[in-house]
């Protein structure tokens, strides 16, 4: 361990610093005085963040005995990570003044989980992955329920918590009998442990996948796989382990929601990206195809048509989130082709992050239309806002399209991506499946988008007070604008160097 | 594991704990009455312990005696005491649609756990010392030399470990501290 190591998970570590340092000074200072300071403290603590992770570069390197490996993509999205804990804590302050939470706790939480997401990110050894989920999720489940007063707030919290236990516990099993399989392989074909790794390192079992025979098929790694891939993806909320994620972002208040639905994406799937790099080409049979065909088709089919009939808008992104993790791991699928591989990458780091910028947004148009911090939820509320308030109607308008994936939007762009990599990998019926699926999506959002515009309301304009929640929404729809028309000029390059530097491959370790 | 490997003496005493810790762990789950739950987790938390005797993790054995089957049973039997738990307060009637997807799923999932135990098995004989016997990895020394060697990977996951517990604390103090202001919240 040397200064190279801590400088690889500087992110993080900053990160927990700065939540315990954000936590001590709320406890020391007096109540009214710490609001601006201890935002102010918490976002240069983000800032410091991105400034480490931004300075490691895109080459591949690991730290702390090949426990973490930060190259481009984890730069970019330890970067995102920071960015979005920032952001939720800047358009909070509303929500923590109305409702009379604590707000020392709230911030240390939300820098905790983020790094906890970045560990996650970073980690090349399943354990330390499994440390890092933990810390995001406890963190999570006390998010949700933040708002203890209220009962949704409490009941998305517990509901959150008991699955999440559970999910924990199966991720941990996954891990422990691929574990074993790796073990059993390696020591019954006489191969060395590579020097340095553990059984439980990627880079181990990609040796064991790529070098051992009838490996991939195993029963017992496939139990394993599946196991750790099924809980991840519940991680990142993707049906058919959705049940909770519309109940929670309804539940949380809109900040809050925007934190989660995007913080718990970006890390799951991004830990997922890297697993997937590891079974690219490798013989592991149809089992772990048809399980993420099916968990891909069936988001976009229950998201899409959840999202149709909601009357509540948190409940519509809720589902909104559950059919883009459908689109997300349709990527991941073609991932799994060696010749898509690096396309597919691409797509879905493009997509994650326009995603995250969409959803932080809409989650803030909600947010600044609320009244007293209670969120704008019904959607009977946005009736005639293009009367009422021209440059809210035309933000939501934006997100909306985004996430129906109208061209000009960024939304168009990272699904046309996605289905890109995945015809070059063969999964044509797979794509015009999903199509579908965007067909009924695009019902569920111009639904709201004719209520704002084309229908007259006679409700009274109400006064917001959150001007920190319509500058988040007005700078996030700028940015899908301009990252929908200009794609390359405002972030491909980024994604380019992470794509030639991908986290481990199967013939590194031979 | 082979059929002479069980009808040792280390086989025994795996296949007795075994069976102890997966029987009483039905019994957390199906015992309708929360103290015998409660009591049945114990014997199954003790059941696990003397697996890892028999692994020689002697360290791990003791923690896991004292802290959990200990301490941590013991405020479980509080919280069930001051809240009164009686069977008039649960609704555990064994009846309807989730209950037979519940008791479908975990038999098909045990189902599942046995194929690839008996099936899934590479046709490998371990080394005979891949058993850690006279091992002295299990001990206090062992585990602090593993643990906090900075050339292996666990020193990493160790430290992120407290902040885990960070979290939980600063979520407990969160969600079960007094309410600020409760009046003015808004229900």
């Amino acid at each position: 361990m040397n200064f190279g190591d801590i400088h690889a998970a500087g992110a993080p570590i900053l990160m927990a610093v700065g939540g315990c340092v954000v936590l001590l000074t709320d406890l020391a200072s007096k109540r009214s005085a710490t609001r601006k300071f201890g935002t102010f403290l918490a976002i240069l603590f983000c800032i410091a963040s991105m400034v480490c992770s931004y300075t490691l570069g895109g080459q591949l390197r690991t730290a702390f005995s090949n426990g973490i490996a930060v190259e481009g993509l984890v730069v970019t999205m330890q970067i995102l990570l920071a960015a979005i804990a920032a952001i939720t804590i800047v358009a909070s302050s509303e929500i923590l003044q109305s409702f009379h939470l604590p707000k020392g706790e709230y911030r240390a939480l939300i820098l905790l989980a983020s790094a906890g997401a970045m560990v996650l990110v970073q980690s090349l050894d399943l354990v330390n992955a499994f440390v890092g989920i933990e810390i995001m999720s406890v963190a999570f489940y006390v998010l949700a329920g933040y708002r203890r007063a209220q009962a949704a707030s409490e009941e998305a919290g517990a509901k959150y918590f008991l699955m999440g236990a559970f999910v924990s516990a199966i991720l941990l099993f996954g891990i422990a009998l691929i574990y074993g399989s790796v073990g059993l392989a390696m020591k019954a074909n006489g191969l060395e442990l590579p020097q340095g790794y553990s059984f439980t390192n990627i880079v181990t079992i990609s040796k064991a996948i790529h070098q051992v025979p009838g490996f991939g098929t195993s029963p017992l790694f496939l139990l394993g796989a599946v196991m750790l891939i099924g809980s991840l993806m519940f991680k990142a909320g993707v049906a058919p382990f959705h049940m909770v994620a519309p109940d929670v972002y309804q539940g949380a208040p809109a900040p809050i929601a925007g934190f989660l639905a995007t913080t718990s994406k970006v890390a799951a799937f991004t830990i997922l990206m890297r697993f997937f790099t590891i079974l690219a080409g490798a013989d592991t049979g149809a089992a772990i195809n048809v399980v993420v065909i099916g968990l891909a088709l069936l988001s976009i089919i229950v998201g899409n048509t959840g999202a149709a009939n909601q009357k509540s808008i948190k409940r519509l992104f809720g589902y909104s989130s559950v059919a883009h993790g459908g689109y997300i791991v349709l990527g991941l699928l073609a991932s799994l082709g060696t010749e898509s591989q690096a396309a597919a990458i691409t797509a879905v780091t493009f997509y994650i992050v326009a995603y995250a910028i969409t959803t932080i947004g809409s989650f803030a148009v909600v947010a600044w239309l609320g009244k007293d911090g209670e969120d704008a939820d019904a959607i009977s509320a946005y009736r005639g806002l293009g009367k009422r308030n021209l440059g809210a109607a035309i933000t939501l308008g934006i997100f909306l399209l985004s996430l129906s994936g109208i061209p000009l939007t960024v939304g168009f762009l990272t699904k046309l991506g996605v289905f890109m990599a995945l015809l070059s990998a063969g999964g044509t019926w797979v794509a015009v499946v999903a199509l579908i699926g965007s067909a009924i999506g695009l019902y569920a959002y111009l639904r709201v988008i004719s209520e704002m515009f084309f229908v007259d309301s006679t409700q009274q304009e109400t006064s917001s007070t959150d001007g920190a929640s319509k500058l988040v929404a007005v700078s996030a729809a700028t940015l899908v604008i301009v990252m929908g028309v200009f794609p390359s000029q405002a972030l491909l390059p980024s994604f380019e160097a992470s794509v030639t530097a991908p986290p481990v491959s199967g013939d590194e370790v031979k | 594991m082979t059929l002479q490997a069980l009808l040792s003496g280390q086989g025994l005493m795996f296949l007795f704990f075994a069976v102890a810790a997966i029987a009483s762990g039905i019994l957390v789950v199906i015992l309708q009455n929360p103290l015998r739950a409660a009591l049945s987790l114990v014997i199954n938390l003790f059941s696990v312990a003397g697996l890892y005797l028999s692994l020689n993790a002697y360290f791990l054995a003791t923690v896991q005696v004292i802290v959990y089957a200990g301490a941590i049973m013991v405020l479980f039997l509080f919280v069930i005491m001051l809240l009164n738990m009686g069977q008039a307060n649960l609704n555990t009637s064994y009846r309807g649609v989730r209950t037979i997807i519940a008791f479908s799923s975990a038999i098909g999932f045990g189902g599942l756990m046995s194929a690839v135990a008996l099936k899934g098995q590479p046709n490998v004989m371990l080394p005979a010392d891949a058993m850690v016997t006279g091992s002295s990895a299990g001990s206090v020394e062992g585990i602090g030399k593993v643990l906090y060697n900075p050339n292996l990977p666990w020193l990493f996951a160790f430290e992120w470990t407290s902040f885990l517990l960070l979290v939980a604390v600063i979520g407990a103090v969160v969600l079960a501290g007094k309410r600020q202001q409760p009046s003015e919240d808004k229900a």
